[in-house]
Parts: structure tokens; sequence; C-alpha cells
């Protein structure tokens, strides 16, 4: 595309030349052990889709087995440790690699013009230490076998509640043993991953942006990587230190999780005394809450990012989103104890937690209204990454309000740990992150390979996805609503085997197989595309923001040594008086004022006076709107920059 | 044809396409799904909000608090779904029409923000919290007074509810878990008088109209005593002592279930609540009075 050449060669003549480290050569240096953000982002993203393909297969599996218990697919123990393994694969494994790990990784620098992490070695451990995490956890399906038989995991859930994960015999067959040292090993190393990705990301978005990317002209990607990284690092660490507690007692024969007098196998467990179980539930949703945040806020700061470029109009209230996100995770951090509202907490802690849990709605409300503000009066295409976007909104909208019913510390006493909950958490950490990371997928596929992905492919997936996965878990809903508790390997209750609790468990398999189907499309769609999709151009969904400024796939530090100097906000789309619909921030400061209103693409409003013919583009730049000729710090770039396109 | 592709927008026509087959599968689906899930009992089969029956005032109010926010988070919901699909349409790629160029930072644009801000924080928010607490000092805080209600120790074990009456003394026996043994799940002290008299059970007889406390402790991992008709439940734990309290309304014989994973038995840890009248409940006591 001719734009974004030229907003390339903007750049090239406006900095100076930086090398950080030269580009490796040999196969290893520059594909396996690389120090290359790029590569590394692409790394967790590829770890990511394994894992999701490893983690949908077992819910597939258990999915089935619940339709059709007669059938013995899986064994009760088989069917705990599967439902824990596909729990952790995915909590951890997708949801935080790869909006955070995989596109944080990829784009964070590049949209704010560096040329790579503050600390690339430490980048680079990060995810071998994370892929190290997934080979400990994937051991766990292997290590779980006494003479008589095999057990594929520990089944303690993926919340893993002492005492059900510290004393061995506590759990059938071999699953307390190994699998369970595994899962808590797994564990301890991703947070430890986690923990130096998160100090890498603050670092890299306080210390690295270019000249004239201050914080309030970062696209809203970027605050949402930022304020996630800091969760991370607030979050994990309380994680890392329970899943040592747990581990100690485990095997060093401490107490902190494990009371005494414990009468466990028929003999009564001498080796711990005085431990408390509420103690790792409050480690675990000290972490486990922020951790949902970690999952979705990415995909929050996309779908703003998204709706903005396809619906050709700046975000809506941008300030207001920026703000929404910090409150968010702000008060992440204090309503661990609503999954704790029956553990024996005093139930008027709930209160608080009832309260605090509600406050969330507001910032979340405001995100919501600026997202159709956004679309309000604006100009849709309908390319596959905003199908994804507005896949994500109504996700995030249907499992946000499901999540009100079970903030409800009354309501909560019935809802709690029945598929209700199962339904709610799927429907927003799952999909709407998951629907975000298709997004993210789709949209900078072109940036990462330098080829485009087929949007036939994309939108059949999309379509089959979004139905299939409202088919799984709104059911899922209505079964927690009659009561049916979560992880049941069968069906022994009467309240349990009512046709409806039947025809819904089916129609939720028959909804998981459609989604799995739809997946397949996706997964042809990518490694037909890496290899024959149409060569991508720079800049092909006509974005604004650092990415697309440069050759797709991008040199090796991605500017090819000339740092970009920015010089307009992130959402400069249909800005009356511009010469194409949208304004790239390395574009010249004073674009608008070379383009007079004929030539210019966007009219500019009529009923305007002759002084106010130009309108004034966001803060930074409104100082120098009514000035001379002074452009804005060494940006000085060419005046007749991407008049091209009308 | 692949120039076509990549030119920005191609997608919106290959979206109406997919959007229109989209809707025909979910029309198909529809059809589909209503004919073969429903089975011998369609009408019961495609009911939404089937909850278990109730037996008591307090699962009603718990109930109210649902289908409360049921109400609120559905108007919200219609609201954002009808707006979105209504962008969707109306804001379709507009030939020579440019979007309306605003950053939604004018003041208005803010005072609607805070407004919303402000509506939803005290219209929904705290009028639900509000509510629900009320509910909820009701169902776990408040409970009866020693003397009127009944007294009933809950000891959960893989994968069985025990359960135990203080008998005609009124007093509990005092136990040890030295003294867990299979026909002695409570460990009682036979040398402790007060526990000769204790009623042990496998299913929870209450008389009806009566309020009745459960004392719960575990034996080895945490169980949570999920009991849906009354809408209640209470994770138990071991090395703790939590407590109900419920007053049934109904006879009958309702299910108690485990809600919180203790293990491979999870899903067959079936108790059963017996709510009987007082003569039933004075017969069925003198009856396993030692």
């Amino acid at each position: 595309m001719s734009d974004s050449a030229h907003a390339a060669e903007a750049h090239t003549e406006t900095a100076h030349a930086v090398h950080r480290h030269p580009a490796p050569t040999g196969f290893i240096a520059k594909y396996v052990f690389s120090v290359d953000h790029k590569v590394i982002g692409k790394q967790y993203w590829f770890l990511a889709l394994f894992a999701s393909f490893m983690g949908m297969a077992l819910s597939l599996w258990f999915r089935w087995h619940l339709a059709y218990p007669e059938q013995g697919l899986l064994t009760p123990e088989g069917y705990l440790a599967i439902l824990t393994m596909h729990g952790t694969i995915m909590v951890f494994m997708v949801l935080t690699t790869a909006p955070q790990g995989g596109f944080g990784n990829y784009a964070l620098p590049i949209q704010i013009g560096a040329e790579d992490m503050a600390f690339p070695r430490l980048n680079m451990l990060s995810f071998w230490l994370t892929l190290l995490s997934l080979i400990i956890l994937l051991a766990a399906f292997f290590v779980g076998y006494d003479a008589k038989n095999w057990v594929p995991g520990p089944g303690s859930g993926w919340t893993g509640y002492a005492p059900l994960s510290v004393v061995e015999k506590a759990q059938a067959g071999k699953s307390g043993a190994w699998p369970q040292t595994m899962w808590v090993l797994s564990i301890a190393v991703f947070c430890l991953a986690s923990l130096i990705a998160s100090i890498n990301f603050i670092v890299t978005t306080l210390d690295l942006r270019c000249k004239g990317m201050t914080l309030m002209r970062m696209p809203l990607t970027v605050w949402a990587w930022f304020v996630t990284a800091i969760i991370s690092l607030l979050a994990f660490g309380v994680l890392l230190a329970g899943g040592l507690l747990l581990l100690l007692d485990r095997h060093l024969g401490t107490s902190f999780f494990v009371p005494g007098n414990l009468f466990i196998d028929n003999r009564v467990v001498t080796e711990h005394t005085g431990g408390s179980p509420l103690l790792w539930q409050h480690l675990f949703w000290f972490f486990g809450h922020p951790e949902v945040y970690i999952a979705i806020l990415p995909g929050m700061g996309l779908a703003s990012h998204l709706l903005a470029n396809f619906a050709r109009k700046p975000i809506f209230g941008y300030a207001a989103m920026v703000y929404a996100i910090f409150a968010i995770a702000l008060l992440g951090f204090f309503v661990w104890g609503h999954h704790m509202f029956q553990s024996g907490m005093h139930p008027m802690t709930a209160v608080v937690f009832s309260v605090l849990t509600m406050i969330i709605g507001v910032p979340s409300a405001i995100k919501t209204f600026n997202w159709l503000g956004t679309l309000w009066n604006s100009k849709i295409r309908f390319d596959s990454p905003m199908l994804y976007a507005l896949g994500f909104v109504s996700l995030f909208v249907t499992g946000g309000l499901g999540g009100i019913f079970l903030g409800q510390n009354a309501a909560d006493v019935y809802f709690h740990d029945t598929y209700f909950v199962v339904g709610h958490f799927h429907m927003i950490m799952g999909v709407a992150a998951i629907f975000g990371i298709f997004a993210g997928s789709v949209y900078w596929f072109p940036k990462m390979f330098g080829r485009m992905m087929n949007e036939r492919m994309s939108q059949i997936h999309f379509f089959a996805t979004f139905i299939g996965v409202y088919l799984i878990f709104v059911p899922m809903h209505f079964v927690g609503l009659d009561g049916h508790p979560r992880r049941y390997a069968g069906f022994e209750f009467a309240f349990l085997k009512t046709p409806e609790m039947i025809a819904w468990h089916k129609v939720m398999t028959h909804g998981a197989i459609m989604t799995a189907v739809a997946q397949l499309v996706l997964l042809v769609n990518i490694f037909y595309s890496l290899f024959n999709g149409p060569k991508a151009p720079a800049n092909p969904w006509e974005a604004t923001s650092l990415e697309w400024g440069i050759p797709s796939p991008p040199p090796h530090d991605n500017f090819a040594g000339v740092i970009p100097v920015v010089n307009h906000g992130p959402y400069e789309y249909s800005v009356p008086g511009a010469p194409r619909d949208f304004i790239m921030q390395t574009d010249a400061p004073d674009i608008l004022r070379h383009s007079s209103s004929q030539t210019a693409h966007i009219p500019v409003p009529t009923n305007t006076s002759a002084s106010e013919k130009f309108p004034t583009l966001p803060p930074e730049s409104s100082s120098d709107a009514g000035g001379s000729s002074g452009a804005a710090g060494g940006g000085s770039a060419p005046s007749d920059s991407g008049s091209t396109h009308a | 044809m692949i120039r076509s592709r990549l030119e920005p927008g191609a997608g919106t026509r290959t979206f109406r396409r997919y959007a229109a087959a989209a809707l025909g599968l979910l029309a198909l689906l529809a059809v589909a799904g209503g004919t073969a899930y429903a089975g011998d009992e369609p009408a019961k089969a495609i009911g939404l909000f089937e909850f278990p029956e109730i037996i008591s005032e307090e699962a009603k109010k718990i109930d109210s608090i649902f289908w409360l926010v049921l109400y609120l988070t559905g108007a919200a919901f219609v609201a954002v779904a009808v707006g979105l699909t209504w962008c969707c349409l109306v804001y379709r790629k507009r030939e020579g029409v440019p979007a309306f160029y605003t950053h939604g930072s004018s003041k208005a644009a803010l005072g609607v923000t805070l407004t919303l801000a402000v509506l939803v924080f005290l219209g929904v928010d705290m009028n639900v919290v509000r509510a629900s607490n009320a509910v909820a000092k009701e169902v776990q805080a408040n409970f009866p007074t020693e003397d009127e209600a009944i007294h009933i120790k809950v000891l959960a074990q893989q994968f069985v509810w025990n359960l135990r009456w203080a008998g005609k003394n009124g007093i509990f026996g005092r136990t040890d878990p030295k003294f867990y043994r299979e026909d002695n799940q409570f460990g009682l002290d036979e040398e402790d008088q007060n526990g000769w008299d204790d009623v042990v059970a496998g299913s929870l007889v209450v008389p009806v109209d009566t309020p009745v406390i459960l004392e719960m402790e575990s034996k080895d991992v945490i169980h949570s005593f999920f009991l849906p008709n009354l809408r209640i439940k209470q994770d138990v734990v071991p090395g703790m002592t939590t407590r109900l309290w419920f007053k049934a309304t109904k006879t009958g014989e309702y299910e108690i279930a485990c809600a919180e994973l203790c293990g491979l038995g999870h899903y067959q840890m079936r108790g059963l609540l017996r709510v009987v009248t007082q003569e039933e409940y004075d017969q069925w006591m003198a009856s396993r009075a030692p």
C-alpha cells in the first residue's frame, strides 16, 4: 500500500539509528533460542495454539462422557483427572500465555516504537520457563500409574483445594501422588515465568516509548498489556508462595494447609497438624480473581483497538477507557472473597466482597457504553478481526451479567459450585478471552507471518464458533439453576436424572462438537495461510498504530534502525479534512493543513467557519493547530505525506 | 481475485452472506433441537428455569434475589444486544458517508458516561446488594435461638454424610478420632455417659416447621452440604466447625448433595433429607433410642 510506504518513509527521515543487537544468523539462534521479542511472541502463540487444542480435546472427552455416561468412556477418577488437566492447561497455558505472552510480546514493543523488550534475555527465559512448565504439566498425564491402573492426572480440580491436594491417599489411585506434585511444580514454574515477563512488560512500556509516544497516545492494547503486567506482578507472586507452601506440605511434612486429626484411608493422619484449608483458598483466590483480568484485559484492549479500526472512528472516551482498565485491575484485588462465600468465612464478610464485586460493574458498564459509542455513527467494515471483536463484546456482556448473580451473597448460597458458575466463567474468562485471542490472531497474522489469512474460512469459523459456544455455555447456566453441582462424574441423584438435565447435557455436548469442528477450520486456515496466503501489505487493515507503518513481516529490529516519531493519537480515523480516513501515528503533525477540502478524502462539515476549518486534533497536537509552520520537535516530515490516497 | 481479498473492508461482502447463513443455521438448530432433545416430555425438557421444589420461606427469598437480578441484567442484556445489532445493521460500510469524527471526550459525552456510572452504581449495584444482604443476613446469619431449634451434628467423610442427635439428655457425647471405626463413624467415647443415648443415622430426619441447626465437621477433606430444595449450602471444612440452619415447611423426601470436590466418589455423596410431622419425628426418635 502506498500509504504505509509513505508512512515508513516519514519516519526513516525523522529519527536516528540505534542498533541494540545485530540480527542473529543460523536457524537455532534465529528461531529457537531467540531473544527477539517477535520470535518469542510467536513461540508463545504456537505454545498456546498447541495447548488450546489439547485442552479442547480433553473437554470433548469428558463432555461426551457427561452426555452419554452409560458408555463408560471415563472412570470417575479419570474424569476428575481430565477435568483438572483441562482447567489447568486452559487457564495457564492458553488464557495467560496467548493474550499477554503472545500478542503482548509481539506487538507491544512495536506499538510503542521500541526495537525490542527492555530485557530480551529475561524475555527468552520467561518463554522457556513457560515451556518447561507446560512439559511438567503434560508429564502429569503419564506418571499416575501403579500396578493396577493408570490415572491421567491429579484429581483435585484446577483450584487444588487442600487437603485433597495435599494428602496423597485422599485421592483415588495414584492421582494424589506424582500427578499432583507435577501439577504444583508446573504452576510454580509458570508463576516464575510470569513474574519475570511482567517486570519486562512494565519496564518496556515505561522506558522504551519512542519520541512523541506519550502515555495518553498509547494504543489501548498497550494500556491493557501494561496493566495486565502489573496485575501479574502482584498476583503470581502470591500463587508462587502458595504453590511452594503446598509443595512443602506435600513432601516436607509442614502443615500450612492441613489441620490435625484427619482420618483418611482408615487411619488417623499423624503427619499434619494445625494448618488451615482456608489459607490455601485465600492465597489461591487472591491470585485467582486477578487472573480473570489477566486473561480478559488484553482482550478488552484489543476489542477497543479493533472497534475503532474497523468502525473507522476514534475510540469513544479514550481516557475513560484507560481509567476503567485501571479501576477494574485495582478492584480485582479486593474481591477474591466472592469465590469463598460458602467456604466457612463469617457470612457477613461476604457483604464487603459483595459490594466491591458489584462496583466492578461500573467500569465494565463504562467500557461497554464506550464500545457502543464507538460504533455509533461509524462506518463498519466487517472484516474477520472486527467480527471477533464484536463477538468479544457480546460474550463479555453475557458473561459479565452472569457474574452479577454470583456476586450476590444471597443468590450465591444456592449457585455456588453449580454449573451456573461453570457457565459464567467459561463465558467470560474462557470464550470471551479466547475471542480476543482469535481477534488478535487474525488481526496480526499478516504482520507476524507476512501473509493474509483466508477471509472466508475466518468468517465461517467465527459464525460456527459464536453459535457453538452459546450452545455450550448458555444451557450450562440453566442446568446450574436446577442445582446441578459441578465436577460430578456421574448422575446418581434423582434431581439430576430429569429429562431436562439429560437433554441439556446432550445439547451442550453437541454444541461442543460443533465448536471443535469449527476450530479445525481455524487450524486449516492458519497452516494453509502460513504457506499459501496472499502476501500481506504493510497495512492491510488501514490502521493507525506503529506496527502497520513497517513492512510485513517487520525487519529484525522492527524499524530498520530508525526509531519513529509519533505525532498523533492512536485512533485518528475519519478526521475531517484528512487526505484519507485514517491518520497514522507517525504521519506528519501538520497533515491536515496540507490538504485542502477539495482534495480531502474526508469532507469538512460545511457549517464550520473558516477559522475552524480544520478540526483540532486531540490534546497533544492541538498546541500547534493555530500556529505557523512549527512542526513538533525533530519530527518534520515530508509535507505531501500520505496525500496520494484520495 | 486475490487483489479483492486484500482490499480493506472486503470482509463486509463475505460477512453479509455468512451472517445470513448463520441465521439460517440458528433457525435450523432451534427447530432440530426442539424436536430432537425434547423426547417424551417436551414441555419439561425445554423448561429453562426448572428450579428444584421450594420447601422453605428462606428459599423463596433466595429465589427472589435471582429474579430481581434476572430482570435487571435482562434489561441490560437486551439494551446492549439491541444497541450492538442496531449499530451493525445501520452503520455497515456506507459508501460516501464518512464516520462521524468524535473522541467522545466532550463534556456531554463525559456527562453521559458519569451519569451511567452513577446510575449503575446507585440504581443497580447498591439496590441489589442491599436486597441480597438482607436475605443473606436472614438465611446465613440470623440463627434461631438455641432452645427453639433442634441441634444435629453432621460429620462428613469421603463419601458419606453421618448425622447425630443428642438424644434424650440433650447433650452430645464426647468424640475422639482415635475411636473412629466402621461401627463408630463419629468416634464416640464409650466412657462418656452423655453419648450413650446419642442417635446416629444416615439420613437427616427433621420435623416440619421447626428450625434445625446443623453443626458440621469433616473427617478428611472439604465437603459442602448442599440442600437444593432449601437453596442453601455450606462448606464443611476439616479443622473447623461450620453451621447452617433451616426450617422446612413441607414434608417429603429430598436429596442432600455434596457441592465441593471431595475426591473419587464426589458425585455419589448422596444424603437424604426426610421432613416429617412432629409425631412421626417423635416416633422415629423413640425407635432409634438405644
